[in-house]
């Protein structure tokens, strides 16, 4: 009984191990039994699941970049407003985002130092990608470029979504009511005020790019919720496709969407890049803690897994 | 179908074959004779792996969902393609062999390098590897996908094959198995499966009509 016992304890864990990326997207806890000692008239043998997705490397990186350009305005020319590098672990399904203080000031590769989100502007999504790669040390795989009011498109695509805001806030003119504390549901409008709202937020920039990651939590809650139902993650492509500027196909985004709807919401971790508020040249900036971005960069560059303490 | 109209039995023709596409929500049924190419077609009853009374199960491949613009010949073709991905698949690692089954060298054609290297790992969800050694044959019962595709420009860019094999064998153990795998396809030179989500376990006892309804494809184009 006991050898029984060590044995289905030994298969579970092995399996349990084994199958982490089919517990990602299983949903329902499955407990593998011992074939050799269930009787095949007693139907108690349960179901494994598993999954993978092939996608080269195994830790994909993404520069998301919420560009503020106005209607008319070149939309890869433009200012990065929000931006976040996204690293996703299509082994584990584990997930990671750094903040990036859009004031930020660094160097930019061939131009003098400045503003972060102003490497857009000088040489498009491709340079802005260098910048960050240079804060970070990690060098992005793909840079997704949307201005907001497609973001509240993407967002409405997925029937809106569900965040964690820890206080109350609201802005005067994008959100007069404010935003609730607690768990709170948002609309494709209401994910980008909650992004883009920072002159009420005591933490400024800073408490606006870990907004920023909330609502990105939240759309992968969203997006590993409904996954499975027929058509979801194709209808969610072609959003993609309509609203961002991308250089992959349609072929490739697929595949990219197949992993990030992998992601294990609770393996999920986030830091906003720290740093000091000063004036350079007349510009109100931050000098960012580069210590700090490169050793979150060191830190997730193999995993998509940030330290417990950012 | 024929012409009310003596005079126009061309344009008849068409529209009859556009209702004929339309109206029938793509079912596809395919592989068995129909598909030709695939390693399972005509060859299973001959694998040896359903001595009893072996008896040929043919894989009905329908369109799911559409998203994008893709005409009907062209969806009917996609699914035709997959099917024929998704039966080579079942073949080598269930139907086309002889049981007892130690080997399982091979048993995912179609698969792109990594999606079959991690396949390899989960072998006792992606095969017969569980039962192989204690059964004497193993015979499919039901054969079922349902195609998902992502189009633009008329052209199929993705697809999500929702796919079901119910199995049955005989031997030590005797049981009916159900895999419910989503796989996730591109096409390069052929339906080449980057990515899955399976599920292998009992068939449940529930007829297979409540998620009939459910999996029954619509399509809904969006352009």
């Amino acid at each position: 009984m006991s050898t029984t016992r060590r044995t289905r304890a030994t298969r579970a864990t092995r399996t349990l191990r084994t199958g982490l990326l089919g517990a990602v997207l299983a949903g329902t806890a499955l407990v593998v039994p011992s074939p050799e000692v269930a009787p095949d008239d007693v139907a108690l043998v349960k179901a494994q699941r598993s999954g993978a997705v092939d996608l080269s490397p195994d830790v994909v990186w993404i520069l998301a970049v919420g560009s503020d350009a106005r209607p008319g305005q070149s939309m890869t020319r433009s200012r990065g407003d929000a931006l976040q590098m996204v690293g996703i672990d299509t082994r584990t399904g584990a997930a990671s985002a750094i903040g990036i203080p859009r004031d930020s000031f660094v160097s930019i590769p061939g131009y003098s130092a400045n503003r972060v989100n102003a490497a857009m502007v000088l040489g498009g999504p491709e340079l802005l990608g260098r910048t960050v790669a240079g804060m970070v040390g990690v060098q992005p795989d793909y840079v997704m470029v949307t201005r907001f009011p497609f973001f509240e498109d993407l967002v409405d695509d997925i029937g809106g979504i569900t965040v964690s805001n820890p206080r109350r806030f609201s802005d005067s003119s994008l959100k007069p009511e404010g935003f609730a504390q607690g768990r709170i549901r948002l609309n494709g409008y209401g994910a980008m005020a909650f992004s883009r709202i920072r002159k009420t937020l005591a933490g400024g920039d800073f408490a606006r790019s870990a907004n920023q990651q909330r609502v990105l939590r939240g759309i992968g809650a969203e997006i590993r919720a409904k996954a499975d139902r027929p058509g979801f993650v194709e209808r969610g492509v072609l959003s993609v496709v309509q609203h961002m500027d991308t250089d992959l196909g349609p072929g490739e985004l697929f595949r990219l969407a197949r992993a990030v709807a992998r992601v294990d919401p609770s393996r999920i971790t986030t830091c906003v890049v720290g740093g000091a508020v000063a004036t350079i040249r007349g510009m109100s900036v931050v000098r960012p803690n580069l210590t700090q971005a490169r050793r979150l960069g060191a830190a997730a560059r193999g995993d998509a897994t940030l330290p417990r303490s950012c | 179908m024929t012409s009310p109209h003596p005079g126009g039995p061309r344009r008849a023709l068409v529209t009859g074959l556009v209702v004929v596409l339309t109206a029938t929500p793509a079912l596809v049924a395919c592989t068995g004779g129909d598909v030709g190419n695939g390693p399972g077609t005509g060859s299973r009853s001959e694998a040896g792996s359903d001595a009893g009374g072996a008896r040929r199960v043919r894989t009905n491949v329908e369109v799911g969902e559409v998203v994008g613009a893709l005409g009907p010949v062209k969806r009917r073709r996609v699914a035709t393609g997959v099917g024929r991905a998704v039966d080579r698949w079942w073949d080598a690692a269930f139907v086309d062999a002889t049981y007892p089954r130690r080997r399982y060298r091979s048993v995912f054609p179609g698969f792109t390098p990594g999606a079959a290297q991690a396949a390899r790992r989960d072998l006792d969800r992606m095969t017969s590897h569980r039962l192989g050694e204690r059964i004497d044959t193993l015979a499919p019962v039901r054969r079922r996908v349902v195609v998902d595709i992502l189009a633009t420009k008329e052209t199929a860019r993705g697809v999500t094959a929702r796919t079901t094999l119910d199995y049955r064998t005989s031997g030590e153990v005797e049981r009916q198995v159900r895999v419910s795998a989503r796989l996730f396809m591109l096409y390069r030179e052929g339906w080449k499966i980057f990515g899955y989500d399976v599920l292998q376990g009992p068939k449940p006892t529930t007829g297979p009509r409540g998620d009939k309804g459910r999996q029954r494809g619509r399509d809904r184009s969006r352009s």
